[in-house]
């Protein structure tokens, strides 16, 4: 089949529409609650969690157990869990206009494919770099005030947590875009989101050879880990910088190709 | 003005669209008629790049819309049943659009009063009924004041109300020029209000003339003969290749002759006649014909014929 021949006149900036279009998924986004919600969702979880992590950790330091974590690596760590909701919304809001057909305005309003997927990154990729950038200050409050001594830190940890926590959930939320273009389907988009996060790492542990637990190391949720921590072994911050972006890259542009492909 | 060249879509093994090439001129209504999976929808979303032709183009305005920088402006569509998100009301629904396409938020409330959807447009979509859905659909299709409408099956769901305001709505645009192209399976719903109509069948192209052309070549005209001698006519007349059907009070009802050949021949065998009237088949009739023909033979005897 022929792909759609979608030739942009090189006489006309993309800028402009591009921002256009990007103006118009703000107002889409801002305007449905299940999204805000599930981001409000996502914040709220994290911050509990925070909080309780550094209670239990407050609790195993009391009793002689060494936890100490500083406090925003251990928000970090809660976001094992909140990046799905972040990441959900950011599938949904694609895959909510495929099913309910209303892609078809999107895609008669802003014809060229590679602006409307642009304009759609670029909103749950912002989305995503704000909320890790202000979620893991913000949280960090309640986790050092239950951890107490346990989870003291210093700015550096600070910096280096919410800057990783920014930087992963602006790339998994392409990530979540890309699958949920490849999927066109809220439940499919969503059950790959989670596979992609939690059941590959865990999956992949069981199977007891070299090269597969090599690869764990290179999932994404591994190499945010390695990027907020700021490890050295296997890799550091840097090369998880490069491997998320890889990550993203690959199933944005997968979804992309799929979009130009296949009729709307 | 909308073209049309060769036209094709396939589906797997099937052929929607088969070679279609027609124009959709400005300052008319053009009716765009055919049975259900006749390909007018496949058509129309070829014309708005939503899916890839086969083969051949659908160009507006010469180019294809892929190439439309801020497509509202020059084309509004509303493609059936697919305006709007349940999550969002009718307002966040437009008003993105109209950000899409820079079009002057003012507009927004405009077609919001126009459609008939200012009491609700702080409401929900997915609590509309589906004639709600088509006039914020038809709305969305009229924010950038475009100079081409396309409308696919725009009275689906519309109450009397809804359908005299398409109707005249779609008479207002093409009256000052516009180009107007709509859909439809049911004759009746465009006949009043198309100048020009575009039939068809399978995929390919059955006609393409005005309504009232249309009416004038492909309705057969039905003739009523009263007469006391009225089964030596039809014996006669059947010698002439006639089509009869008998009815009561000695009537016969004749297709395929003409008044006149009738007239003469009823003279020139001494056959008084006490009635003699024709009148015309209903174009739904004509078109029922149409779509029949299209369907119980391979398409392209069916276009042949008609292009005789």
């Amino acid at each position: 089949m022929k792909t759609l021949d979608v030739v942009p006149d090189p006489s006309v900036s993309n800028a402009g529409p591009l921002i256009a279009a990007t103006r118009a998924e703000v107002t889409k986004f801002l305007g449905l609650r299940s999204l805000v919600g599930l981001f409000s969702a996502g914040i709220l979880v994290t911050v509990a969690l925070g909080w309780l992590l550094g209670a239990s950790a407050k609790a195993s330091g009391d009793n002689g157990l060494d936890t100490a974590m500083p406090a925003p690596l251990l928000v970090f760590a809660t976001l094992q869990f909140g990046q799905l909701f972040f990441a959900a919304a950011a599938a949904l809001h694609l895959t909510g206009e495929c099913s309910s057909g209303t892609i078809t305005s999107t895609l008669q309003a802003v014809p060229r494919r590679g602006i409307m997927v642009g304009s759609k990154a670029l909103v749950v990729g912002g989305l995503g770099l704000a909320t890790g950038l202000v979620l893991v200050p913000v949280a960090a409050i309640p986790t050092v005030l239950s951890a107490g001594q346990y989870g003291q830190f210093a700015f550096e940890d600070l910096l280096a947590a919410s800057l990783g926590a920014g930087t992963y959930l602006a790339l998994l939320n392409l990530m979540a875009l890309g699958l949920g273009l490849l999927c066109r389907n809220s439940s499919g988009a969503i059950v790959s989101v989670i596979v992609l996060v939690i059941g590959l790492p865990q999956i992949l542990q069981l199977i007891p050879l070299d090269w597969v637990q090599t690869l764990i190391q290179y999932l994404p949720t591994n190499a945010a880990t390695f990027m907020a921590t700021g490890a050295t072994e296997p890799y550091g911050p840097a090369m998880a910088f490069v491997i998320l972006v890889a990550w993203s890259v690959a199933l944005l542009g997968a979804g992309t190709v799929a979009l130009k492909k296949r009729d709307a | 003005m909308i073209s049309l060249e060769a036209l094709t879509k396939d589906y797997g093994e099937t052929r929607a669209v088969n070679e279609l090439s027609v124009d959709v001129h400005p300052g008319r209504v053009t009716g765009f008629l055919g049975p259900n999976g006749a390909g007018k929808s496949a058509t129309m979303r070829m014309i708005l790049g939503l899916d890839a032709p086969t083969s051949g183009r659908a160009l507006v305005n010469g180019q294809r819309y892929g190439q439309l920088t801020y497509p509202m402006h020059t084309v509004g569509a509303h493609i059936s049943g697919t305006a709007g998100h349940p999550g969002h009301t009718p307002r966040t629904f437009l008003h993105a659009l109209a950000r899409s396409n820079r079009i002057p938020e003012q507009r927004v409330d405009r077609v919001l009063e126009e459609s008939g959807l200012a009491t609700v447009a702080a409401k929900r979509i997915g609590g509309f009924s589906l004639g709600m859905r088509q006039r914020l659909g038809i709305s969305a299709a009229l924010l950038g004041d475009p100079d081409i409408l396309i409308l696919d099956e725009p009275m689906n769901g519309l109450d009397a109300q809804g359908i005299t305001w398409i109707r005249q709505l779609m008479r207002n645009r093409a009256e000052n020029g516009g180009t107007v192209f709509v859909s439809s399976h049911l004759m009746s719903e465009v006949q009043q209000v198309a100048d020009h109509l575009i039939l068809i069948g399978r995929g390919r192209l059955i006609a393409d003339a005005t309504t009232e052309q249309l009416i004038r070549d492909f309705t057969q005209q039905v003739i009523t003969v009263r007469s006391p001698q009225v089964h030596a006519l039809a014996d006669l007349l059947e010698r002439h290749h006639a089509q009869l059907q008998p009815a009561e009070n000695n009537t016969v009802r004749i297709t395929g002759l003409v008044v006149e050949e009738i007239s003469a021949l009823a003279l020139s065998h001494g056959i008084e006649l006490h009635e003699l009237s024709s009148a015309h088949g209903s174009l739904e009739a004509a078109y029922n014909q149409l779509t029949l023909d299209s369907m119980e033979f391979a398409p392209t005897v069916a276009s042949e014929e008609l292009n005789q």
